[in-house]
């Protein structure tokens, strides 16, 4: 039977290879027909900014690899919206359509969840 | 029995059942204490007779199978206490290879492939696809992340 | 649907804080203990393991709310929720 996984990603791109190696465990879940989702917290929410290009810093890019999770059948793609207020990000700087979640939602959808991981 | 009675034993019993567990470490040994922390853990579940699934070291974790690592005397050598749960439990300590291979971190079979002089992984530890975190989070009734 | 909450830094707490809910209960871990130096005034348990506590010379100094756990004491936490978030950073 398949769980429901969420991946909580927190980590900016490219200043480290954890948000690249992460999204990968992320498309692989989705390749083994899990029922995926993902949160983006804190600096994670820098994965999903518009117009990045990761061959600058001879990397994969990020935003790329991300607008390719609706395919996969990831469904649930969420955006802390504390973390997008403090950061003055609004769903217009996003290289992909997602859903913001204040506290009370972001409690509901991880108590969804058989696992939770980063 | 009130509510609280009810709800400490429901936890109480729960502690009681045996689980099947498998967990993930990301933090690089050393640089983290995630590899310290998750063995502790691992212990303890054994010990409590819960099932561990598989170990799945990922990120700089996978740094923890080095071949060649020489612990300090006066250091808990870590790696030889995850060597010992393989070895005495059937432990698997599974390292994701696409984290682990350009990490230089090779087992026999990608140091033929790909014509490196050395093999680096320790024979305790096994090197698999990503895959097999998936399966690890299916087949268990329990995961914890061991984070960096 | 109770969560079992595992920060191992203690600034984790600030992400971790908002979202406990009822059933829920926090373990601090590594330097997540340093957490428990300042009073964490919220519904749900919390624990702190013990070792790493003893580490960094914190045993009596942590909050009055705040119980230590062995190893033992964290495995039983994990199987006591139905699902275990790490905070960390």
């Amino acid at each position: 039977m398949a769980k429901r996984i969420l991946f909580l990603l927190n980590r900016a791109p490219y200043g480290s290879s954890y948000a690249l190696e992460a999204l990968e465990s992320v498309l692989v879940a989705a390749l083994f027909d899990q029922q995926v989702s993902v949160l983006f917290k804190g600096a994670g929410l820098h994965q999903l900014l518009k117009g990045q290009d990761g061959a600058a810093v001879g990397q994969r890019t990020v935003g790329k690899m991300l607008g390719a999770l609706p395919e996969y059948g990831v469904a649930g793609l969420f955006v802390c919206a504390p973390s997008a207020a403090r950061l003055g990000l609004t769903e217009g700087d996003f290289c992909l359509p997602v859903t913001l979640l204040d506290h009370d939602g972001q409690r509901r959808i991880i108590n969804e969840q058989d696992i939770v991981t980063g | 029995m009130g509510l609280w009675g009810l709800l400490y034993c429901r936890r109480h019993y729960a502690s009681l059942l045996a689980v099947v567990v498998s967990i993930a470490v990301h933090g690089a040994p050393y640089a983290s204490a995630a590899a310290r922390t998750a063995l502790g853990f691992v212990e303890s579940a054994l010990r409590l007779g819960h099932r561990v699934h598989r170990v799945f070291f990922f990120h700089d974790a996978v740094l923890l199978a080095a071949d060649s690592v020489v612990a300090p005397q006066d250091e808990q050598d870590m790696q030889a206490g995850w060597v010992r749960l393989q070895q005495t439990q059937g432990i698997e300590l599974a390292l994701c290879i696409a984290n682990a291979l350009k990490r230089g971190m090779l087992d026999e079979e990608a140091r033929r492939r790909y014509g490196k002089p050395a093999a680096t992984v320790h024979a305790a530890f096994t090197v698999v696809g990503l895959g097999q975190l998936i399966e690890a989070m299916m087949q268990s009734d329990r995961f914890v992340t061991f984070a960096g | 649907m109770a969560t079992l909450h595992v920060l191992n830094k203690a600034a984790a707490w600030t992400d971790c804080e908002p979202l406990l809910g009822p059933g829920d209960a926090v373990l601090l871990i590594e330097d997540g203990v340093y957490a428990a130096r300042q009073p964490l005034s919220v519904d749900v348990p919390i624990r702190a393991l013990d070792p790493d506590v003893q580490a960094r010379g914190l045993s009596g100094q942590l909050a009055p709310n705040v119980e230590l756990a062995s190893f033992d004491d964290f495995v039983a936490l994990v199987v006591s929720h139905d699902r275990v978030v790490t905070w960390s950073q």
